[in-house]
Parts: structure tokens; C-alpha cells; sequence
């Protein structure tokens, strides 16, 4: 059985500067890359 | 005319023949310029002056005329031309100035040239108030004091202890201020050195971050979801995601104005049409996607003024008291509890938006009513509710047969109601019979759908309708041009009993094995026993006049009736019988 994805306090944070800097809204799949941009 | 000349009166320096001489030079002069403004430089030759002398008087009077000129520099200026001396003076009697614009301060070179950036002096660094370092040698202080020495004597309270009164005097034995001499030869003590351990400080276990390589889009977007949409800064409507604080706040005035916009046109409309008609934001503007994002947003809080009824691509905000979509011939609680049977059949798993295309016959209650049920098909045609408690979501029917375009809602269902589609009460009227078929296909809009009919050539025949004045069902001719699924057309030669009927009354609608038994009865096809039989077909579109049946949900009465009242007929193919007063 999959165990169950949780976000960390660091990507919280991650993607709480990436809103920060966002003029228009974002949606969850930018969300979505821009946590894997930062992984690699 | 009036005109009347003006005098100077200039006092000439020099000797008085050279006053003369100036005065009489300056008389000549004025002449010349007499229609010269005041201050405008008048010249003339000094040659012309001399002949001009010697002419009126004599040479030795035209050899003073130097003379005469340098002994009043404030009268006369004297220049050089071309060669030649030139007497300048003015109408005024002032030595001519040199006359030109003044350009070394212009107010077009000031801001040409703006003045450098006053030097703002250094912020000083402010000192930062830090814990005094006495105190990062607290726990040493404390560490010969054990626990145990810290016991207090219940009996020996301190605090229920009497406080006995010092009453002696204090004796000081020193005098409290010595005379202090220059040359006493001062005495440094020297203390011992300790060593102050650093500030202690308290480490947060940090969460590592997360590989998301290999997760999946879903998952993560699941994660994304119960992280940020439970944390009070973030924004969020749908798929989309905003810093709360960034997000546009409305007034009482502008969700005013939302609302009545919306009352005015007495139908739902789109967040598109809400930014652009009431707030007066054009689509190209870089603000418009911002904005619409507030609208959804803003409005989403607004639970008692506004009722999300849109989906991800076409996102719809009602009021409470607008008029309510489609027939009023039935209330869509009515219609809901009709439908229950569709919580059971829809309790097995279908994804939404899985297939591109659904048909279905319309039955009777349908075509009457105007609607479509919400089942199994439909559901995995239409989109989820956006939001976690939508009730319903407007969308767009359009019909390219007929180039109209309708605005149905569909009423998601509840634990204890089904759901539906209300609003093609036009469109089936217009276009359908009962039993015609159509197709409901979807587009990358997951708001509109295209409605198509299969068109047929003019077909006759006298069909079932339910006339709404005396509320009776009745056969009348009836012509019409779409393809139907013969089974579910209720004409006149299968059903000639239904002529003259009246709708079952509302106890005997409520319970689905009594419209089953009314129905073998309308039938009227007596068996050899005393009861009655009839066809699956006949009975499915017969039963679906009264209250929708889906094929399923009539076979399971039919077959697992408790009283015992339906059988299957032995002799028949697909065919039931009932033997009347068995059912309750």
C-alpha cells in the first residue's frame, strides 16, 4: 500500500515564498513544478 | 487724432558748449527715431553727425562733437560698424544696453539637469539589546544547588511562619565615606576569571525535505491541498493559489453591486461577466485574471449573499432569491426524492468526465418535466462539484440543430436525493416527443455540453400528452421529425386505456409498487388467472409516465418484491405478471 505524500515545513515554506512572489494567481499544478524544479 | 509728443528732459554733462552741442546732436538723433519704441536703439554715423553739424552751424562746432559724445557716456554709446563710428542713444535718453535672454537659469534646464541626489548621511548601526552575559552562567550558578536541597519542610513553611521584627539599630562600623587621596596608591583586585559558556539555544528538529521526484502529480497535488488550504494566509478557489494579503478585498458597496447585477438579470452569471459588467475590468488589462481570482474568492466567503454554482471553466455565482432554473410544474425536492433510487445505482464508482459522449431516451417525465436524470452515464459525463459543498452547478446546453443555446442546472445529489438536470423544458417541446433519442456530448469546456437530436423524416402518429387544465392524459395527432426508440413511444394503438386518464394520485405516486401495480392495470392485458401481465418494454415506458424507473431499478421491484404481487410470466419472454391486492 502507497504510503501518503506530506509536505514538509520546508516545502511549506517553499511554496509559500513562491506565492509570495506570484503577481496573478497559481495554480496547483505550477505549485506542483515548481517543487520539483527545486529538487533537482 | 490726439497725439501729443513727449519730452525728455535729460541733463547734458560737459561744458556748457559741449551741452549744447550733445543736445542738439541728441535732438537729430530722436528725429530719426521718432517712430522707434523708447528703448530701441537708435544709430547714425558719427560722420553724418559731423556734416549734419557743420551744415547747421560750423566745423569747428562739428570738431566737438567727440567731445560732446564722451562727456555724456550715459546718453550715448558709441560702437563700430562696418569701419565706420557709430552714435547710438535711445528715444529715452539712455545709452543703449546690451539687450538679450537671459538663458543661464531656464526652467526647462532646470529639470533638464536635475540636481544630484541629496547624500543621505549613514544609518547608524543600531545596537542590538542582547541578554546580559551574567545570564549564560545561570545553570553553573544553579548546578551546586541540587533538587533535593530545594525541599521545602511542610511544617516549616516560610510563608505561614511568623516574620519576626528587627527592632536593633543599625550599627555601621565603617564610615560610610572615605576621604579619598590622590596619592594613595590604588589597589586592583583581581577577580577570578570564568569562563562564560555560550548562550544556550534551542534546536527545532527541521523536517528534511521531501523527494517529489518520484511522486505522483496526484498525490502531490493532494499533499499541496491539505497543507495550504488549512493555513489562514493562503488563498485558495479551485486550482488556484493566492497569498490571502495579495488577493483584492471588495467593499459593501462593490458585493452590493455583485448582487444586484445579478438580481437584474434574473439568471447566474460568470465570473468573467461580474468583473467586466459591474466591476469594469476589460479582459486585456494585465489585472483581469487577478481580479476574477477575487471575485471567486471574496464571494466564496460571502456564504449568505452568494452561491457558487459554476464549474473549473465556467464559473457561475448566483444569488439566493433568483428564479429558480427550469419547470415549475414540479419542485425539485419532488423531483429529488423521484430520484432517489439514483443514490443506490450511483453508490458503485464512476469517474467524472471519463466518457465524451452520452445517449438517452427521453421518457415521459422527462419530456414533461424538462430535465435529465443524473445517472451513472451523466455522472461520467459532467464534472465534479468544484467546491466541497456545492449543491449545483449551472451549465450550458447548446443545440446546434436548432442554434439556441440553454442554461440547465444540474442538481448534484444528496444522501437522500437524487440528482438532475432541470431546464430543457424548450428544447424538448420544441425539437422531442417522448421516447425520441439524443446525444450529450462534451467539449474541452467542462461547463458546455452540445445537445444533439437524431433527425428523422415528418413522422405522424397520436401520442400520449397530459393536458395541464383539467390535468387529464390524452392522445392527440402529433407530427414530428427526430428519431425515437419505439420501445418508449406512447401512442395510441400500445396504449389505448391511458386516454382519458388522470395522474395517480400523490400516496399511490409515492410508492413505486403501487405506480407498477396502477400501471399493469392501465395495461389492462388480463391473464388466464385474475390478474394482469405485460411486456418489460410496455411496462418500462408506461411506469416512466407517472415517476422515472431506470430498466434496473424496475426489474429489481418486479423480481424482488416482498408481497409477492409481480412474478415473471413462464409463458412470456421478458414479461411480468400481477395479481391485484396483494400489494399493500
Amino acid at each position: 500500500m502507497p504510503t501518503q505524500v506530506q509536505l514538509s515545513d520546508d516545502d511549506v515554506t517553499f511554496l509559500l515564498s513562491v506565492l509570495r512572489n506570484a503577481t496573478t494567481p497559481v495554480t496547483t499544478q505550477q505549485l506542483i513544478d515548481a517543487l520539483r524544479n527545486r529538487a533537482r | 487724432m490726439l497725439s501729443m509728443e513727449q519730452t525728455t528732459n535729460i541733463a547734458f554733462a560737459g561744458s556748457v558748449e559741449e551741452q549744447r552741442i550733445a543736445s542738439a546732436i541728441f535732438a537729430v538723433m530722436r528725429a530719426q527715431g521718432r517712430f522707434m519704441s523708447s528703448d530701441s536703439t537708435i544709430r547714425v554715423s558719427a560722420e553724418s553727425l559731423r556734416a549734419y553739424l557743420t551744415d547747421v552751424e560750423s566745423a569747428d562746432v562739428a570738431a566737438q562733437l567727440d567731445n560732446a559724445i564722451n562727456a555724456n557716456p550715459a546718453v550715448f554709446g558709441v560702437s563700430e560698424l562696418g569701419g565706420q563710428q557709430i552714435i547710438e542713444t535711445t528715444r529715452g535718453g539712455r545709452s543703449p544696453r546690451v539687450m538679450g535672454l537671459d538663458v543661464s537659469h531656464s526652467f526647462t534646464k532646470r529639470f533638464m539637469t536635475p540636481l544630484p541626489k541629496p547624500e543621505v548621511p549613514e544609518r547608524p548601526v543600531r545596537e542590538r539589546p542582547r541578554v546580559d552575559p551574567s545570564w549564560a552562567t545561570l545553570d553553573q550558578l544553579l548546578a551546586p544547588l541540587d533538587a533535593d536541597d530545594l525541599d521545602f519542610d511542610s511544617e516549616s513553611d516560610p510563608i505561614s511562619a511568623p516574620i519576626e521584627l528587627i527592632e536593633e539599630p543599625m550599627v555601621f562600623d565603617a564610615p560610610i565615606i572615605e576621604a579619598i587621596t590622590p596619592d594613595a596608591p590604588v589597589v586592583e583586585e583581581e577577580f577570578p576569571v570564568v569562563d562564560v559558556a555560550p548562550a544556550r539555544t534551542i534546536t527545532v528538529p527541521v523536517a528534511p525535505q521531501n523527494d517529489v521526484a518520484g511522486v505522483d502529480d496526484i498525490d502531490l497535488a493532494n499533499a499541496i491541498s491539505d497543507r495550504l488550504v488549512a493555513d489562514s494566509r493562503v488563498a485558495n478557489f479551485g486550482d488556484q493559489w493566492m497569498l490571502e494579503d495579495q488577493v483584492p478585498r471588495f467593499s459593501r458597496g462593490d458585493l452590493r453591486r455583485l448582487k444586484d447585477y445579478i438580481q437584474e438579470q434574473e439568471q447566474p452569471l460568470t465570473d468573467d461577466v461580474l468583473v467586466q459588467d459591474v466591476l469594469g475590468i476589460r479582459p486585456t488589462t494585465p489585472d483581469f485574471g487577478l481580479m476574477r481570482f477575487a471575485v471567486n474568492f471574496r464571494l466564496s466567503r460571502e456564504h449568505r449573499e452568494f452561491d457558487f454554482v459554476g464549474t473549473t471553466n465556467q464559473r457561475f455565482w448566483s444569488t439566493s432569491n433568483l428564479p429558480q432554473i427550469g419547470t415549475t410544474r414540479r419542485k425539485p425536492n419532488e423531483i429529488g426524492s423521484d430520484y432517489r433510487y439514483l443514490t443506490d445505482e450511483l453508490s458503485e464508482p464512476a469517474a467524472y468526465r471519463s466518457v465524451t459522449s452520452v445517449d438517452h431516451v427521453v421518457s415521459f417525465y422527462e419530456y414533461y418535466l424538462g430535465l435529465l436524470p443524473y445517472d451513472g452515464d451523466l455522472k461520467s459525463l459532467l464534472p465534479a462539484p468544484l467546491l466541497p459543498n456545492q449543491r449545483s452547478a449551472v451549465l450550458t446546453f447548446e443545440t446546434p440543430q436548432s442554434y439556441t443555446t440553454y442554461l440547465v442546472e444540474l442538481r448534484y445529489p444528496t444522501p437522500n436525493r437524487g440528482g438532475f438536470i432541470l431546464g430543457l423544458d424548450d428544447f424538448f417541446t420544441e425539437n422531442l416527443v417522448p421516447g425520441a433519442l439524443i446525444t450529450i456530448k462534451r467539449t474541452e469546456n467542462d461547463g458546455h455540453y452540445l445537445v444533439e437530436f437524431l433527425t428523422a423524416g415528418n413522422q405522424s402518429g397520436r401520442l400520449l400528452e397530459l393536458e395541464d387544465r383539467r390535468q387529464r392524459y390524452v392522445f392527440r395527432p402529433t407530427t414530428y421529425a427526430c428519431g425515437v426508440e419505439d420501445s418508449y413511444l406512447l401512442t395510441e394503438e400500445r396504449f389505448p386505456n391511458f386516454g382519458s386518464e388522470k395522474p395517480l394520485d400523490e400516496k399511490i405516486r409515492r410508492r413505486p409498487e403501487s405506480v407498477v401495480a396502477a400501471t399493469f392495470e392501465r395495461l389492462g392485458h388480463k391473464s388466464d388467472t385474475q390478474g394482469f401481465w405485460a411486456t418489460f418494454a410496455d411496462l418500462m415506458a408506461a411506469v416512466n409516465i407517472e415517476r422515472p424507473f431506470s430498466d434496473r431499478y424496475l426489474r429489481s421491484i418486479l423480481e424482488n418484491d416482498e408481497t409477492g404481487a409481480f412474478a415473471r410470466d413462464p409463458d412470456g419472454s421478458d414479461a411480468y405478471t400481477y395479481v391485484p391486492g396483494t400489494t399493500p
